[in-house]
């Protein structure tokens, strides 16, 4: 059976605490591209030593540590069932521990659960493979960010859209703009194309899921996603919306089927404090965000269940044991600094 | 150089602030935001007014931690939207006296009407800010209403040491915000009319529905 739970916990703890390296030369570039002195340059220099902050008080990046999005591809060989039992067991826990702020309230009355569980919450999409092992992948979004995130029909006159690439640009353009600062600019635009209401969303929201640097694999879209990513720097939104030279972080575009009435686009803003992890199990090999984490107890899948009441009995006990031991020694992957691997310094060494 | 402000603060200090300044703040502030508002406008919170007058109050659901003492700490503390208080900002600061409004995103005419006619400014905070802001709350003097509001919403009494933040809406009407929206609407005008970057054959038109 495996310690699953403090390999959840870790990875909300790794998620909220600290950004993804992408994200983080995203913002030491963004950073040099602002004149010296500036406010937009000052106010980068504090984006990023935020992070540092965070990252060595294992605290929150944000205070708003957002709607936990799950997405678990799941092998034959894990239940879902228990696998929604330790995410649910994780997030109390990581709430317990201030990795999390309680974020879930009742949609009505406003009540808050405490925890950050409740009705829908966590969310989780479940995608059962035929290849073996575990994927967690966890999104924290923010509310101010998601706020700020627009769903198009086309064709929409107000904005001369069409139905076409060309209108498709047109509804970026305009979502990005009417964001300003409000979710915490510059943020990574996360675009689903076609679909229904919802997967159309949906489709917006995997899409933020893709490292910044990759290329879409569809030209249209990789030539589409190329530009704007420089020419919607020109709307000098800047960092919190105080002007600048960094608008966006980048801009990522998904296409899906869509019935020939409906022509969707949906944008979803990523807030420039950009959360996402990735939990991978093989077999007992474990990896976090891409490293490989060493867990004291090693972690097998759940496998079948025990064959009979004697086995199971034993089991419960030896799981009991492995994760005690586990949630003592999980250690994080450990990330060389940056000068190590030969690269620029986030911040100025004085 | 940031300008150094100190809690409490008069109204012709407060006036001397113009948009685009940065400033460090300190001294006692207090928080506020959804459901803070909504009560603050309901009915008159003398406690609240001691905590608020002359003062700032800070749009931020912070997270908390109690410690082994029994004192409280802030983990994390960066500005939330502030938008959504703008049917009520106005409200608040007149009756309560409130100096600055700290939050981010900025707010609408009529808190910005406000600010002119009884003096105050808005003050943006940098978002996701929690790790360099939480360590400039030095301490956590008390809370109020957390039974009936939670910790997100209820309202802490802290005391800040060189808070930063950008005055982006000030006494003399003049606003950020508005500006940048004006001259961003333009560009994105300018941008909608150039087209996209290249026309999508047909050969790979059929790729991209696939």
């Amino acid at each position: 059976m495996a310690a699953l739970r403090p390999l959840i916990l870790e990875l909300i703890r790794h998620t909220s605490t600290g950004l993804p390296e992408d994200v983080l030369d995203a913002l030491a570039k963004a950073r040099d591209r602002e004149e010296p002195g500036s406010r937009a340059q000052s106010t980068f220099e504090r984006m990023i030593q935020n992070v540092e902050a965070a990252r060595a008080a294992s605290a929150p990046i944000c205070q708003d540590t957002g709607t936990l999005i799950f997405y678990v591809d799941y092998g034959p060989e894990w239940s879902p069932h228990e696998i929604e039992r330790d995410i649910v067991a994780a997030v109390r826990e990581a709430t317990k521990k201030a990795y999390l702020r309680p974020n879930a309230v009742d949609a009505i009355t406003g009540a808050n659960s405490g925890d950050n569980v409740g009705v829908g919450s966590p969310y989780i999409h479940f995608h059962p493979r035929r290849a073996k092992g575990l994927r967690i992948r966890l999104m924290m979004k923010g509310g101010g960010c998601e706020n700020v995130g627009a769903q198009y029909s086309l064709p929409d006159e107000s904005i001369g859209a069409g139905r076409d690439l060309d209108g498709v640009r047109r509804c970026i353009i305009d979502a990005v703009q009417k964001a300003q600062g409000f979710g915490c600019a510059p943020g990574t635009v996360g675009v689903g194309v076609g679909g229904d209401r919802v997967t159309s969303y949906m489709e917006s929201k995997e899409q933020l899921f893709r490292p910044l640097d990759d290329r879409n694999p569809n030209e249209a879209l990789a030539a589409l996603e190329e530009e704007l990513t420089e020419s919607l720097q020109g709307l000098g939104i800047g960092p919190m919306g105080f002007g600048g030279k960094t608008t966006i972080l980048g801009v990522k575009i998904g296409a899906r089927h869509r019935v020939p009435a409906s022509f969707f686009v949906s944008v979803s803003y990523m807030c420039w404090a950009y959360r996402k992890g990735e939990l991978e199990i093989k077999g007992d090999k474990v990896r976090l965000s891409g490293r490989p984490m060493v867990p004291a107890a090693k972690v097998a899948a759940t496998r079948t269940a025990a064959k009979t009441a004697k086995a199971k009995a034993t089991k419960a006990k030896a799981k009991k044991a492995a994760s005690a031991a586990a949630g003592r020694r999980l250690v994080a992957p450990t990330i060389p600094s940056r000068q190590k691997r030969g690269r620029k310094p986030l911040l100025p060494i004085l | 150089m940031p300008k150094k402000i100190e809690l409490p603060i008069t109204e012709s200090a407060v006036r001397e602030l113009r948009i685009g300044d940065e400033v460090e703040i300190s001294g006692l502030m207090v928080t506020g935001r959804d459901a803070a508002h909504k009560h603050l406008v309901k009915t008159f919170d003398e406690r609240f007014d001691a905590l608020a007058r002359d003062r700032f109050l800070y749009h931020c659901g912070p997270v908390v931690q109690k410690d082994r003492s029994g004192a409280w700490r802030f983990v994390a503390a960066g500005p939330t939207t502030s938008i959504r208080e703008e049917p009520y900002e106005a409200e608040v600061i007149e009756r309560y006296g409130v100096r600055g409004i700290i939050g981010k995103g900025g707010m609408g005419k009529r808190t910005l009407d406000a600010l002119q006619k009884f003096g105050a400014v808005y003050l943006h905070a940098i978002g996701g800010l929690a790790g360099v802001l939480a360590p400039s709350v030095v301490k956590v003097h008390g809370v109020h209403m957390l039974e009936e509001l939670g910790v997100p919403e209820a309202m802490w009494s802290i005391e800040v040491k060189d808070f930063p933040a950008v005055v982006t809406m000030d006494a003399h009407g003049a606003s950020l915000h508005e500006t940048i929206f004006a001259s961003s609407r333009q560009v994105a005008l300018d941008l909608m009319q150039q087209g996209a970057p290249a026309p999508m054959p047909a050969s790979k038109k059929r790729r991209a529905s696939k």
